[in-house]
């Protein structure tokens, strides 16, 4: 039995050791980690969802972001929604950015462990999520400008590609 | 003449800030009417109604009924401009809904389909602001949007490539 013990602790410290190898490889790649949280999972179709989203530097150097977290294709946010037989179910948000990258103002400076972050909100029913049941919701960042036109080092630009968030499940009921 | 319902759940002197706002943007819409083709005017007058909401986090047209819902923070944009060209923008989204192009998917050419729309729906506001003669800088944000769109670079390490469909024997 100790033998047993004693292997489980030693198998479970190389599994951690190569784990943690391995986040820290995706962190010096990529500082910034995207995510959404929800107190509430269960909605009625006449209720407003909300949930807030949370971009964390999670690495060792300050980056860089445009400031305003934003929800459509044109701005910092993209939502995506899907239903349980796995379609998406498209809200169509379509937030524009209107700001120029040469105001510095627009830009914030994340230190390491900091995060910027929004609250979503929007009825139900403005989300295609009428029908009761199971709904999957993630979102992905991308910033809208290029790390060539906006004067900042280190700053993420849309050369960096998109971020995506984890996925929380929603349950829609009558 | 397109209808606008502004909550009644902000301040009343907001709802008539906004009002105001509104009508000066629509009005420098129709002031460069003159201009336009009947083909951008048809587009534009596609957009149904404009709702002001302060309950929904992002403005979106609605697909099913072709209705604007702006947030109070776009309808209070300082800059008249910008809210002259967000409602050309989301008129074409109205127009495109109209002619049935989709939003969602992957068209023939590998191209996401919601980028593709938003990418022509600010080529649409560029080549209208232009005509209406809206300032510069409004219609360069629209510019780089038009010619390159927001979507990931190519080649980017934190996106996956679309996967080719097999083709079926």
């Amino acid at each position: 039995m100790k033998v047993f013990l004693v292997f489980v602790l030693v198998a479970g410290l190389l599994t951690h050791s190569a784990t943690a190898k391995g986040q820290k490889a995706i962190n010096k790649q990529n500082p910034l980690e995207l995510s959404i949280i929800a107190d509430k999972r269960r909605y009625k179709a006449t209720e407003q969802l909300r949930f807030n989203v949370l971009l964390m530097n999670s690495g060792k150097e300050d980056v860089y972001i445009f400031g305003t977290l934003d929800f459509g294709y044109s701005a910092s946010l993209i939502l995506h929604i899907r239903d349980a037989s796995g379609k998406e179910v498209q809200p169509f948000f379509d937030d524009l950015t209107f700001a120029s990258p040469n105001d510095t103002s627009a830009f914030v400076k994340l230190l390491p462990d900091h995060f910027l972050g929004t609250k979503f909100y929007s009825p139900v029913n403005d989300l295609n999520m009428n029908r009761p049941g199971r709904y999957a919701i993630y979102v992905e960042y991308h910033s809208p400008f290029s790390a060539s036109d906006v004067q900042l080092k280190h700053f993420w630009g849309k050369e960096n590609g998109r971020l995506k968030s984890n996925v929380l499940n929603f349950e829609i009921i009558r | 003449m397109v209808k606008i319902n502004i909550t009644d759940k902000i301040e009343k002197s907001e709802q008539e800030e906004i009002k105001t706002r509104l009508d000066a943007a629509i009005a420098k819409i129709n002031a460069g009417a003159e201009q336009l083709t009947s083909e951008q005017i048809h587009a534009i007058n596609s957009l149904k109604r404009i709702e002001i909401r302060n309950d929904v986090r992002a403005t979106f047209t609605n697909p099913n009924n072709k209705v604007l819902n702006m947030t109070t923070r776009l309808a209070q944009h300082p800059t008249l401009d910008y809210l002259a060209i967000a409602i050309i923008h989301e008129s074409y989204h109205a127009d495109q809904i109209r002619r049935g192009l989709p939003f969602n998917g992957v068209s023939s050419d590998g191209k996401d389909n919601y980028g593709k729309r938003e990418m022509e729906a600010s080529g649409f506001a560029v080549d209208v602001g232009k005509q209406i003669g809206l300032a510069k800088e409004v219609i360069d944000t629209y510019a780089i949007d038009a010619k390159k769109g927001h979507g990931p670079v190519p080649g980017s390490i934190y996106v996956k490539p679309l996967q080719k469909k097999k083709k079926t024997p």
